[in-house]
């Protein structure tokens, strides 16, 4: 402590940044067995069953795993950067009120808001990177999945994971804590279900209005995106269209997110 | 280290500012303060027990320009003028315009110093932060109002307002299901630097908003605030660089350590890990956390949870520190152990603002008191001068079965009453000597046809003030 009473000096608004960066980052490891069980597991269960099992039984074909892995990694995607930024946001504006110690940094609030959405794409990322080499050890070889895809599927993977966090930082200041089990009913189970995760979005001609309802779907662009680059012999959207329609929607959401932090944030 | 800072012109400051959020301090070239007043502070040469950093130049419609700066210790500043001509001129009257309001804020006027060149000052403690007429930490609070927009569909339940913290009471739109609730109405308060200053006032009289907007966390409706003279609405950065806050109820991180919780608190503020972790220890240390510092704060008691927020919000040292009901819950010899802390912190210098609805508390611990109530400044004075102010006597409360203001006129006849007042089914007197006039006021309210359910005494206090002012009682 120092002997006399001065103002502290201004901080630049990265420092904190980086501060509130290195809070999370030091919170995701310290939890990372809980991550791994609340984002990889039910994506890994899937490819165990859609993947493994069914083809073996005679269900499914035996080309239906490599046509799973891009809705999979998408899923996996979608689960953890959602769950990151909106969990611990509906718990901390509706009861716990941690995330106060933050609101009192010396930056603009909106910040704190930028960095959970970061925060959110980096263990989205990290969900996906998980789930890639264990979906590949359980279907065996998928012929595009080579280095030379790594630039296109880390594009989309980052694309979408700050879609999903955007969409996560609206969820988790628009939702009060009581509606938190619906926030997964109404809102991530029909996401995941009509995601176009577990087939193609061409597929959707048989109904032509949940074709274009299901647009506003983030999901429905990191599949096809993803689906566009491990299996492009399946139909899939071009990959521009995929990056507009992400970055639209991680630009939308994230304003409409950070305002409704704002709001939240200012009592 | 030594950092100098300089003050550059409108133009270089806005881009230096600009680039600083990048971690970017350009080099800007130094002027020398040449309209410095030579009587009052003889040398040309300042150097004073801190530096000046301009955070910002503003140039509003009116095109007049706003300097802010804050100080740090132990560090050297020279302001100088450019060598000559116009812009020399229009620097030199924007810096005239300002000086007094600089003096004020550094309180050079009473602690200012003279050294040489490149020589590094440490004020001595005690002289800079109690200087008189330094505003480095004056709180203001002008006209304030706020009023909360409650969504639809929501109404007022019970006693509650649906406000933060419950602050404020009166509903301004239709009686049944009150849309807007009125938490602050034209609060004025003025605290000055170092002052030890309290907010008393029962549950819903608005301190919690009063907290918060000076916190930065609430937006006022209208009106102004400030901390140090910044404004909390148009720097809240510049405020949250200024204060620290204990909330009402403790909201530690709980995935972190105690000792983690305060060092990453420190982090955002820019104090590197290292130095961090040392104040962090120290702090755990003073506070009796010492051997608790690797404990998941949900391990710590609630006594030890609060401490350990009054010692996050000390770890940036800052200049001011609000507490909003830190006492609520705490058993009392924690409370004690707190107000303790509160009472070392002050003698430190730090102007403190306690929010409290424990009358001993207030009368306690603080220099100066308000009383509010319903948004509004009910009183302002020493705990000793509101004393003072409060009707003579012993405050006699009688509960009775019905209205009693039916018995009023009976009870006037009881001698030794100084005041005599019927609140609803309260019959509500002050008397010279309360045990006296307790037996003629059970027969007055007999005689009257109603019977006493239960009596209060109350010596003067704070409390009996506020009950002669609202009719009501703080814990309420």
């Amino acid at each position: 402590m120092s002997a006399a009473l001065v103002v502290r000096p201004p901080v630049p608004a990265l420092r904190v940044f980086a501060a509130l960066l290195r809070r999370d980052a030091h919170a995701a490891v310290r939890e990372l067995p809980f991550f791994l069980v609340r984002t990889v597991l039910q994506p890994i269960l899937f490819v165990v069953v859609f993947g493994y099992l069914m083809p073996r039984m005679g269900f499914v074909s035996r080309g239906y795993g490599a046509a799973l892995l891009p809705g999979i990694l998408a899923i996996s995607m979608t689960l953890s950067s959602i769950q990151a930024v909106a969990l611990p946001m509906v718990a901390d504006f509706g009861w716990t009120k941690e995330i106060e110690d933050r609101l009192l940094a010396p930056a603009p609030i909106r910040l704190v808001a930028l960095e959970k959405m970061v925060s959110g794409l980096i263990q989205g990322v990290i969900a996906a990177a998980f789930v890639l080499p264990v979906a590949r050890l359980i279907m065996g070889p998928i012929p595009a999945l080579n280095f030379s895809h790594a630039g296109d599927i880390a594009a989309v993977a980052i694309l979408g994971a700050a879609a999903f966090s955007a969409l996560g930082l609206l969820m988790g200041t628009a939702i009060n804590p009581q509606q938190i089990g619906l926030m997964f009913s109404v809102i991530i189970a029909p996401m995941i279900f009509l995601g176009c995760a577990y087939y193609p979005w061409k597929g959707l001609d048989a109904v032509p209005v949940l074709k274009y309802v299901v647009l506003i779907n983030p999901l429905v662009y990191v599949s096809e995106g993803l689906r566009g680059v491990l299996t492009p012999s399946l139909p899939h959207m071009p990959l521009a269209a995929v990056v507009v329609a992400l970055v639209v929607m991680t630009v939308g959401f994230g304003l409409v997110g950070l305002r409704s932090f704002e709001r939240r944030a200012l009592g | 280290m030594q950092i100098r800072y300089a003050l550059a012109t409108a133009s270089t400051c806005s881009l230096s500012r600009a680039m600083s959020l990048f971690g970017v301090f350009p080099k800007v070239r130094p002027y020398s303060l040449l309209n410095w007043d030579a009587e009052r502070y003889p040398t040309r040469r300042l150097a004073m027990p801190a530096s000046i950093i301009v955070d910002s130049i503003r140039r509003p419609a009116s095109r007049s320009s706003t300097y802010r700066w804050s100080s740090f210790p132990g560090q050297v500043s020279e302001i100088e003028m450019p060598g000559s001509g116009a812009r020399r001129t229009a620097l030199r009257q924007r810096l005239q315009v300002r000086e007094e309001m600089m003096a004020q804020t550094l309180g050079i006027g009473a602690a200012a110093v003279s050294v040489g060149e490149g020589e590094r000052v440490s004020p001595a403690p005690g002289t800079v932060h109690r200087s008189p007429g330094e505003g480095l930490a004056r709180i203001e609070t002008r006209a304030l109002r706020k009023v909360y927009v409650l969504p639809r569909g929501r109404r007022r339940r019970g006693g509650s307002n649906g406000a933060p913290g419950g602050g404020g009471p009166a509903p301004v739109a239709g009686a049944e299901a009150p849309r807007e609730i009125v938490a602050l109405e034209g609060l004025d308060l003025d605290v000055p630097s170092g002052e030890f200053f309290g907010l008393l006032g029962p549950n819903g009289a608005g301190k919690t908003t009063t907290i918060g907007i000076l916190t930065t966390r609430v937006r006022p409706t209208s009106g102004g605030a400030s901390v140090g003279g910044v404004s909390v609405v148009e720097d809240p950065v510049g405020v949250r660089r200024r204060i620290g806050v204990v909330p009402q109820r403790p909201n530690p991180d709980r995935v972190l350590t105690a000792l983690e919780n305060l060092v990453y608190h420190a982090t955002y503020f820019g104090i590197g890990l290292g130095e961090a972790m040392t104040r962090a220890r120290a702090l755990l240390d003073r506070f009796g956390l010492g051997q608790r510092g690797d404990a998941k704060v949900d391990q710590l008691s609630g006594g030890q949870q609060q401490r350990l927020m009054v010692a996050r919000a000390l770890i940036h040292d800052p200049i001011a520190l609000f507490l909003d009901e830190p006492t609520v819950g705490l058993d009392p010899q924690a409370r004690l152990d707190l107000w303790d802390i509160l009472r070392t912190l002050h003698a430190e210098g730090r102007t403190i603002v306690l929010t409290t609805h424990y009358m001993e508390e207030a009368d306690r611990l603080c220099e100066r008191l308000a009383i509010v109530d319903r948004g509004r400044l009910l009183a302002l004075d020493t705990p000793a001068a509101l004393k003072s102010r409060a009707p003579g006597g012993t405050l006699v409360e009688l509960m009775l079965d019905g209205d009693a203001g039916e018995v009023l006129a009976a009870a006037g006849e009881v001698t030794g009453m100084i005041r005599l007042e019927a609140d609803g089914a309260v019959l509500r007197g002050w008397a010279e000597r309360g045990g006296e006039v307790i037996p003629p006021l059970i027969k007055a309210a007999e005689s009257g046809g109603r019977a006493v359910r239960d009596i209060h005494l109350a010596p003067p206090s704070l409390e009996t003030l506020f009950v002669s002012m609202t009719g009501r009682k703080l814990g309420e």
